[in-house]
C-alpha cells in the first residue's frame, strides 16, 4: 500500500469513526440530528463554517484562477479571508439569539418562522434545494476526481467510493457528525495547504524568486487586472469576485445553519478570532500556489489541477498523502453540510411541514435520514454523467444561493418592518436576477457579476416590498418582539413566547422579575 | 515587497490588514455579548445555586 494511500484510509476511517461515535446522541431528536443539540464551541463552531464555506473549489477551481489570471484571483481572496468574521459579527449572534427564540431547527424553517408565511417556505425551499443540489453535485463529482487521481482507481468507482463515505457519517451522526467531522477536516486543510505552500515557494528559489519568474512569462501576472489587463476597470466584476465570498456566506443555509447549532450566543466573539486566522492561513495559499504552478508544472492542459499535481513534484510521498487528504476533507467538508441540508430541507420543510404534519421525534430523524441517501443517490447518478467544469457549477450555485438569501437573513435580524412579502419579492429577485444575469453573459457583455445582479436586485426588492406592504401584511407582534429583544444584549425575558416548535422551549431558561431562574418544560 | 508591483502589494496588504482590523474590532467591541451567556449556561444547576 502507498503512503498517499494509507494517509486517505487513516482519514476515511477517522470521519467515519466519528460518525458512529455520535450517532446515538443525534438519534435522539430532530434537534439533535439537525443542529447537534445546539452544543458547539467556538473552535468547532468557527472550522466547520471555514471548511464548510471552502470546499474542493480551494484546491481546484481557486488554483486553477491563479494559474490561469495571477494577481487577479487574489481578489476572490481578499473577499473570502473576511467571510467568516462578517458572517459572525453580522449574523451570529443575532441568529442565534432569534432562532431560540422561535424555536427553529432548520435554516429554511427559521425563514419561516420569522416571516411568518407557507409562501415564504414554498419559495424558499426549492431555490435553496435547486442551488444547494448543484453545488453538492460539484462538490461529489470534485470528490470522485480527487479520489481517482490519488487512487488510480475508475472514476466511476471512486465516486462511489467518495461518495459512499460521506454518506455513512452523515445518515448516522446528522449535523454532530458533520460539524465534528468538518471541524478535523479544518486542520487536515490547513496543515495541507500550508505545508504544499511552503515547499513550492521553497521549490521556485522565495517568494521574490517566484515572483520574478512570474514576471518573466508574463508581468500582467503580478497585477490585480488579470493575465492580459482584461479586468482593469472592470469594477462590476471585480466588486462581484469580492463579494461572492465575502458576505455570500450570509446566504447559504448550510453555513447559516452553523449559527443556530451554537451552545451560546457569544460564542460568535471567540470563533471569529479561530476563522479569520483559519482564512489567513489557508485562503491566500490556495491562488499562490496557483500561480507559482506556472514555474513548476507549466502548459496544464487542464489548470484545475494545478495544487495537485505542483503536491507530486514539490512534496515527499508521505506528504503528498497528507495533502490528498486535505483535498477530499475540503471537498467532503462541504459536500456533507450540503447533503445534510439539502435532506433537511426535503425532509422536515417539505415532507414535514407540507405532506406528513405530525411526525414524533424518532421518526423525524428517520424520514431526515433516508432523505440524505435519496438525495446522495440522485446526486450520485447525476455525478455518473459528469457535468461541466466545476468551478462554473460552484460559482453559479453559490451566486444563486447568495444573492436569493442574504438580505432575508440579515433583514431578519437586523431590520423589524422587513416582512413577508418583502422576503419572498427578494428571494424571486435575487434567484431570478442571478439565474438571468448568468444566462444572457451580463460579466461579458456588460462587465457585471450575476451576483452583483442577484444581490442588488434582491435588497431592492425586500425594502420596497416590505415598506408597500406595512399595512397588509403587517409582522405579528411576538415577532417584532422577538426581533427587538434580538437587537438587545440581555438575558431573555421570561415573557417572551416560544413559537413554532415547543419541544424547543425546554432549552430556553427563563428569568423571572427578580432575577430567579425557572426551567421550562411545557413551552409556555 | 517581495518583487511585487507597488499597487499590487499595496491592495494586497491593505485588505489582509482590514480583515484582520476588523476582526479585532468586532472581538474587543462585543465583549458585552457575554452578558447573555448565563441563558445558555447549566439552566438548573444555577436555578439551584441561586435557590
Amino acid at each position: 500500500m502507498s503512503v498517499e494511500l494509507a494517509f486517505l484510509l487513516l482519514y476515511f476511517a477517522a470521519v467515519i469513526s466519528i460518525g458512529i461515535a455520535v450517532s446515538r446522541r443525534s438519534s435522539k431528536s430532530e434537534e439533535g440530528f439537525l443542529l447537534g443539540g445546539r452544543s458547539l464551541g467556538a473552535p468547532v463552531t468557527a472550522l466547520r463554517l471555514q471548511s464548510t464555506s471552502m470546499s474542493g473549489y480551494m484546491f481546484q477551481g481557486a488554483g486553477g484562477l491563479g494559474y490561469q489570471q495571477g494577481y487577479y484571483s487574489m481578489w476572490y481572496a481578499l473577499g473570502d479571508l473576511g467571510g467568516g468574521v462578517i458572517n459572525l459579527s453580522i449574523l451570529g449572534r443575532r441568529m442565534r439569539k432569534l432562532s431560540h427564540l422561535m424555536g427553529s431547527i432548520t435554516s429554511i424553517g427559521y425563514l419561516e418562522n420569522r416571516y411568518p408565511s407557507p409562501a415564504v417556505r414554498l419559495v424558499a425551499a426549492p431555490i435553496a434545494l435547486f442551488s444547494m443540489f448543484f453545488y453538492v453535485l460539484a462538490q461529489l463529482l470534485a470528490g470522485g476526481q480527487g479520489l481517482s487521481l490519488v487512487t488510480g482507481l475508475d472514476l466511476n468507482i471512486a465516486l462511489i467510493v467518495a461518495i459512499g463515505i460521506i454518506l455513512i457519517y452523515t445518515f448516522l451522526g446528522g449535523y454532530l457528525a458533520v460539524a465534528y467531522s468538518g471541524f478535523l477536516q479544518a486542520i487536515i486543510m490547513v496543515l495541507g495547504m500550508v505545508w504544499i505552500l511552503v515547499a513550492t515557494v521553497n521549490h521556485v528559489g522565495g517568494l521574490t524568486a517566484g515572483h520574478e519568474g512570474l514576471a518573466a512569462i508574463n508581468e500582467n501576472l503580478l497585477t490585480m487586472w488579470g493575465a492580459e489587463g482584461q479586468y482593469l476597470g472592470q469594477w462590476g466584476i471585480i466588486i462581484g469576485a469580492v463579494l461572492i465570498f465575502a458576505i455570500g456566506g450570509m446566504g447559504w443555509p448550510h453555513v447559516t445553519v452553523g449559527h443556530m447549532s451554537m451552545k451560546r450566543s457569544s460564542i460568535a466573539r471567540d470563533a471569529s478570532l479561530y476563522a479569520t486566522g483559519f482564512n489567513l492561513l489557508f485562503i491566500p495559499s490556495a491562488y499562490l500556489i496557483g500561480m507559482l504552478g506556472l514555474l513548476i508544472v507549466p502548459n496544464l492542459d487542464n489548470p484545475e489541477m494545478a495544487i495537485m499535481e505542483i503536491a507530486y513534484v514539490v512534496l515527499p510521498p508521505f506528504a503528498v498523502g497528507l495533502v490528498m487528504a486535505a483535498i477530499m476533507a475540503a471537498i467532503m467538508s462541504t459536500a456533507d453540510s450540503l447533503l445534510l441540508q439539502t435532506g433537511t430541507i426535503a425532509a422536515h420543510d417539505i415532507i414535514g411541514r407540507f405532506l406528513k404534519k405530525n411526525m414524533n421525534e424518532r421518526t423525524a430523524v428517520k424520514v431526515s435520514r433516508y432523505t440524505i441517501l435519496v438525495v446522495a443517490l440522485i446526486g450520485l447518478t447525476f455525478a455518473l454523467i459528469r457535468p461541466p467544469g466545476v468551478f462554473e457549477i460552484v460559482v453559479f450555485a453559490t451566486s444563486v444561493l447568495g444573492s436569493a438569501f442574504v438580505p432575508a437573513y440579515v433583514c431578519a435580524v437586523w431590520w423589524k418592518k422587513a416582512n413577508a412579502p418583502g422576503a419572498i419579492a427578494s428571494m424571486l429577485a435575487g434567484a431570478v436576477g442571478a439565474i438571468g444575469a448568468e444566462l444572457l453573459g451580463l460579466s461579458e457583455s456588460m462587465g457585471l457579476d450575476p451576483m452583483l445582479v442577484g444581490i442588488v436586485l434582491s435588497t431592492v426588492a425586500i425594502i420596497v416590498v416590505s415598506l408597500a406592504t406595512q399595512k397588509s401584511h403587517p409582522l405579528p407582534p411576538e415577532i417584532v418582539e422577538a426581533v427587538e429583544e434580538t437587537n438587545r444584549v440581555r438575558r431573555i425575558p421570561k415573557n417572551l413566547a416560544i413559537l413554532q416548535d415547543t419541544a424547543l422551549s425546554t432549552q430556553r431558561p427563563m428569568v423571572d422579575d427578580e432575577g430567579i431562574r425557572q426551567h421550562s418544560t411545557d413551552g409556555e | 515587497m517581495f518583487g511585487l508591483p507597488l499597487e499590487t502589494t499595496l491592495i494586497m496588504g491593505g485588505g489582509v490588514l482590514f480583515w484582520v482590523g476588523y476582526t479585532l474590532v468586532f472581538y474587543f467591541s462585543t465583549k458585552r455579548w457575554s452578558l447573555e451567556d448565563a441563558d445558555y449556561d447549566n439552566p438548573i444547576a444555577e436555578e439551584e445555586t441561586q435557590a
